[in-house]
């Protein structure tokens, strides 16, 4: 029963009762004005902390000096995106970006999924309390330390496993010093800093079966892996989704300290990324402006794939992310 | 009327006179007096200031423990003997050291800059100076209230504050330095019978003694921002133009002759295995030190202090090690003349915030002039005669290193605040200085190194070379810079590696490579400056 | 095959997965651990070693040194106490905002609910930058206070995404139609209703904003300057390290004593971390399986 746009129409009380969606804002605002009270805390903090300080971005689009400031530095409109993009390491820097952002999505973004059912099938609590403490500890380390113990174990001449490798009778292999073997690397390093910390998010969720579901199935004569493929994956797809399109909006950024402190000045094929471009435009203490053209030019993207990604989400009948 | 006219013109001549006789009798120095009357004189502040003057000076912020760098004993020495006197409120401003130019950059943004900007790398300075952060200065004010700074600095004021046509920086005197050292494993030449090296031929051979003894390589590190390494191979002497040309501190000079040599050696170091075949991971001096002190390589680089960890470190891993000091010519090609940089003559560059008003900005140069005062100076440094220090018989100051009293001073003796008018300690006889040095410089048993460090420094003297001043600002330097500076560790690591006989083929490729990604606009910028004369 | 070798075939199956799991499970922990047993180990070894770079996993010469330095200044007792407010603080105002933000945003026939949802969105990719930031903070007077560290990144568009995903699929909207007949307002909704049977999700944001909050350090870094006493420990010890590194390469003027910053390092790490994680266990008891059955009778 669909009802009539009339903002004086009286609710109908049936099984649409509380899709309120055709009835007029003012009064869907009074009906449920509690719910925009809380939504006035959030709106307040994003308002003065985020919004406050966007008017910055303005300084792609102009020649920034810092005296003369925000307002008054000159206009140049695209230039700044111009020169950028004709940079000569700016399509390698995307290419490479893309690169690594997409392969550490593909190969990392399932390890904590499957880590996390594979702990939940854990009985043994003693196990499961100190497997899951020690799990996260990569992530407490700053990839600056990651990085110098990488090339303790990884390095060519003197690692720890090539070391292991030589005395067994083999040849030492170029981990971190030999392009595509590098690539390999980093994604191995990236994925297992970041695996044990995303479990926690996925443990929540699992927390959150009906544990009649489980029954229902067992009845119904699933195994132990069935369960976890019929029950368990599909009760936190939600949370799958909302992280996967989350970390889709990264895939042109990513981080900077995992790729400058694993990187070496022989192996440099993949090693300019985009956050690493940021850093040495900065580093002269200048070029402000650059920085952030490329900064806004990664926002864009990011919107444009989270916003994408959300589409085909809920063209395949999933939630979505707004 | 005629005796009207007569009168008028007589008193006005008289007025012009006076003036004349008045503004040349004004301080100056490196000036004509007729510059000077042009401007006006300047208002004389001996007596203080009518309203209070706050002066904002900068100090770094190196957090070290327990200390509070804007409010202390000293700082408020400081504000008694010169604030008080002159009705100036000393403020002192934190700038931390590790995020020095954010910090600059946020004061500025904000307008919360101190009085002084400083820095002590050129190029920074450039930066703040396109950022237009700095006012122009007049030296003759300089030389006005602050006489004697003026006399120790004004020669380098001239001659390297001028930016385009205008002065805006100025600077702390830097005194002679020989603490960055080579220092050799003496035990592994021993083993090898052989002698300290006296040219890079020996070195080489030196180097292949130790491999084949399987004592370990030469070391070896990234060259990386500071590009002195083509120096041993550079000719003496060479023309002022292609020395203007080629030779920069900040940008390697790739396609260059010496930089070809330099590569050449390198590569044959590097197959031959004479040095480390990693050394493109020693990106910072902690992994050097490492293999050094693990007795992976024979040789190290670094500014030696009294207090250093290395030589203990190295005995802990090795008891029966000796290092000696190797001499600048053991890198040097046979024949080739041992050619240095000669380090500007100034530490810490300063220019005044574009905000400040005339009242600070003369503030400010008295507060330098204050500060070079021999007493003050001393005062700062060392501290009170009898607690922090005693003199010996020559006059040298003798630190006593455990004084934990009111008048202690910070980790590192008041540099940062002293730093702006001087580098180090300086005494005003040269024997005393060279004594002060060794007693900073050389760990307790070591003083033979800075010995040999001091008679090779000076031997070498006149073959010491300033680098070239443009007066015109090369931009592409700026815009080109990082780039170069990424092409560099990319392209040279790439020849050293190269096997021996595709190294030609290699360098070839990697000088295209570089020209390519800005340097040709360098060079031509450049030569277009050296063909207009716009240097020295 | 009959019923009972059915189930003792399929038994055997399950030892061995659960074996392999145990297994799997057991290797990746320790890989996990190592590192840390790498920097502990520096921490309590003798300088001359970890210099050399010798010391792998076994500490070599043993010395508290770096541990005597890092706490030989009392100022670091205080500093972690800041941290640990500032962080307390920080968890609790960032959870306010968040399930203010994610409970309304949950219900799915709020209006307006996408545009809102886009305008917080928009936060996470849009950023103005540092000089911006800073400006922010000093035309709010906000530098150099503790509300600094407190304020600005309580929001997080984040952790708020998250949380409105897990309540638009735990807490049914028939669940909270029931409660709203039953007369109760929203405020009771959330504090009756919503918040006992998110606890798991609480738990793990909070755990998010905690540890997020405990191991940052670079806003401390640009907007604490001249109040040096608000130091948030992590930030504390980075200066420590740094100094140490610093000297090393002051050219002219002869250094004060200082131990080896690797040392130093490795026990500042140690100092940092020890102290958050000891906190996961303590979360871990709210990870329990939801009291949702019986609530609703579809």
């Amino acid at each position: 029963m669909k009802s009539v746009k009339d903002k004086n129409m009286q609710p109908i009380t049936d099984r649409n009762t509380y899709t309120y969606g055709k009835r007029s804002l003012s009064y869907n605002i009074r009906k449920r004005w509690q719910l925009y009270v809380l939504l006035l805390i959030p709106i307040t903090f994003a308002l003065i902390f985020k919004y406050g300080s966007m008017f910055g971005l303005v300084i792609a689009f102009k020649d920034y000096k810092i005296i003369k400031g925000f307002w008054d530095s000159n206009w140049v409109g695209l230039d700044v995106f111009r020169k950028i993009f004709s940079m000569k390491d700016f399509g390698l820097a995307v290419r490479n970006t893309l690169l690594l952002n997409g392969l550490t999505l593909i190969l990392g973004f399932p390890m904590p999924i499957i880590l996390a059912l594979l702990l939940n099938e854990i009985k043994k609590k003693y196990f499961k309390k100190v497997t899951q403490t020690l799990l996260y500890l990569p992530h407490f380390l700053s990839f600056v330390i990651i990085g110098a113990i990488a090339y303790q174990i990884f390095g060519l001449n003197s690692g720890v496993i090539n070391n292991l490798i030589e005395n067994l009778g083999g040849i030492r292999i170029p981990f971190l010093q030999e392009n595509s073997h590098w690539l390999v690397t980093y994604i191995f390093i990236t994925v297992w800093q970041s695996m044990g910390w995303g479990t926690i998010i996925y443990l929540a969720a699992i927390t959150g079966v009906n544990p009649e579901l489980y029954e229902a199935a067992t009845v119904d004569g699933a195994n132990r892996f069935m369960r976890v493929i019929y029950v368990t994956l599909p009760c936190i797809k939600p949370t799958v989704v909302t992280l996967l399109i989350m970390n889709l909006g990264r895939i042109m950024s990513g981080s900077f300290e995992s790729v400058y402190a694993l990187r070496n000045v022989a192996t440099t094929k993949f090693t300019t990324t985009i956050p690493v471009l940021i850093y040495q435009m900065g580093i002269t203490g200048g070029k402000f402006s650059e920085s952030t053209a490329i900064g806004l030019f990664q926002s864009v993207i990011a919107l444009i794939l989270v916003l994408t990604a959300d589409w085909i989400a809920k063209k395949l009948g999933e939630e979505g992310l707004i | 009327m005629k005796r009207n006219f007569k009168k008028i013109t007589a008193l006005c001549m008289a007025a012009t006179t006076a003036a004349c006789l008045a503004a040349c009798g004004a301080k100056t120095s490196g000036d004509t007096p007729l510059e000077t009357s042009a401007k006006g004189a300047y208002t004389d502040y001996s007596n203080g200031f009518d309203t209070q003057v706050t002066m904002q000076i900068p100090v770094y912020d190196r957090a070290f423990e327990g200390w509070n760098v804007t409010d202390n004993y000293y700082t408020n020495w400081i504000q008694a003997e010169f604030g008080d006197k002159y009705n100036i409120n000393v403020e002192f401003v934190a700038i931390t050291r590790e995020s020095e130019v954010n910090d600059y950059m946020q004061m500025l943004a904000s307008g919360k800059a101190p009085d002084i900007i400083f820095h002590y790398d050129m190029p920074q300075m450039l930066a703040y100076n396109d950022e237009e952060a700095m006012q122009e200065l007049d030296l003759d004010e300089i030389a006005y209230y602050a006489p004697t700074y003026w006399d120790n600095m004004g020669e380098t004021i001239n001659t390297y504050g001028a930016v385009d046509g205008g002065h805006y920086f100025f600077f702390a005197q830097r005194p002679e330095a020989y603490n960055s050292i080579t220092v050799i494993r003496k035990d592994w030449l021993d083993a090898v019978n052989m002698d300290i090296p006296t040219s890079l031929e020996e070195f080489n051979e030196v180097l292949t003694a130790w491999k084949e003894a399987g004592l370990g390589n030469g070391g070896l590190n990234l060259v990386q921002n500071a590009f002195t390494y083509d120096y041993p191979f550079r000719d003496w002497k060479m023309s002022d133009e292609e020395h203007a040309l080629y030779s920069d501190l900040s940008i390697a000079a790739f396609t260059w002759e010496p930089t070809h040599k330099y590569l050449k050696n390198l590569n044959y170091q590097y197959n031959n295995g004479l040095v480390d075949t990693e050394f493109y991971l020693n990106t910072d001096d902690a992994t050097t030190q490492a293999d050094f002190v693990s007795g992976t390589s024979g040789t190290y680089n670094f500014y030696i202090t009294s207090n250093t960890p290395v030589i203990d470190s190295l005995l802990a891993n090795d008891p029966d090690a000796e290092i000696a000091y190797l001499p600048f010519n053991a890198l040097v090609p046979e024949g080739t003349i041992p050619q240095t940089r000669a380090y500007w003559p100034f530490g810490m560059i300063m220019g005044i915030n574009h905000s400040a008003s005339d009242e600070e900005r003369a503030a400010v140069w008295m507060y330098l002039e204050w500060m070079s005062q021999e007493d003050n100076c001393f005062y700062l440094q060392n501290g009170v005669e009898g607690e922090n220090y005693t003199l010996d018989a020559l006059g040298l100051a003798i630190k006593n290193t455990d004084y934990s009293g009111e008048y202690k001073l910070s980790d590192n003796n008041n540099k940062d605040y002293w730093c702006l008018v001087i580098e180090g300690a300086q005494y005003a006889d040269d024997e005393l200085n060279y004594r002060a040095n060794l007693n900073n410089w050389a760990p307790k048993g070591y003083e033979y190194i800075i010995e040999d460090s001091y008679e090779d420094y000076f031997s070498t003297e006149e073959y010491r070379r300033p680098d070239a001043l443009f007066s015109v600002v090369i931009s592409s330097v700026a815009e080109y810079k990082s780039e170069l500076n990424e092409k560099w560790k990319e392209l040279y690591v790439k020849c050293a590696m190269a096997p021996e006989d595709q190294f030609e083929s290699v360098y070839e490729a990697a000088c295209q490579e570089y020209l390519q990604a800005g340097y040709q606009s360098i060079l031509d910028e450049k030569q277009a400056a050296i063909d207009a004369g716009n240097y020295k | 095959m009959t019923n009972a070798h059915k189930k003792k075939v399929s038994t055997r199956t399950a030892r061995i997965a659960d074996i392999l799991i145990y297994a799997f499970i057991a290797v990746v922990s320790l890989s996990c651990v190592l590192p840390f047993l790498h920097v502990f180990s520096k921490s309590i070894s003798e300088e001359a070693f970890v210099i050399a770079n010798k010391v792998f996993l076994i500490p070599k010469g043993f010395s508290l040194e770096a541990y005597k330095k890092v706490f030989s200044d009392a100022s670091i007792i205080y500093s972690f106490y800041i941290s640990v407010v500032v962080t307390i603080l920080f968890t609790i105002l960032g959870m306010i905002i968040t399930l203010c933000a994610a409970y309304p945003l949950s219900r799915r026939d709020l209006k307006g609910r996408k545009v809102i949802t886009m305008f917080f969105m928009f936060t996470m990719y849009f950023t103005g930058g540092i000089i911006p930031e800073y400006l922010l903070m000093d035309s709010l007077n906000l530098l150099d206070t503790l509300a600094v560290m407190i304020l600005p990144l309580a929001f997080s568009p984040y952790n708020l995404l998250i949380m409105k995903t897990s309540l638009q699929n735990s807490i049914s909207d028939s669940l909270i139609e029931s409660a709203r007949l039953d007369g109760a307002g929203e405020f009771t909704i959330l504090s009756r209703i919503v918040i006992p049977l998110s606890k798991p999700i609480i738990a793990t944001l909070s755990l998010f904003y905690a540890v997020g909050r405990w191991n940052a350090y670079q806003d401390a870094l640009f907007y604490i300057k001249q109040n040096v006493s608000l130091r948030p420990l992590q930030l504390k010890l980075y200066y420590l390290v740094v100094a140490s590194t610093e000297s090393f390469q002051t050219a002219v003027e002869g250094a004060a004593q200082l131990t080896n910053p690797e040392v130093l390092k490795a026990a500042c790490i140690i100092v940092a971390t020890v102290p958050i994680i000891c906190i996961y266990p303590f979360i871990q008891k709210y990870f329990v399986k939801g009291t949702m059955i019986g609530a609703v009778k579809e």
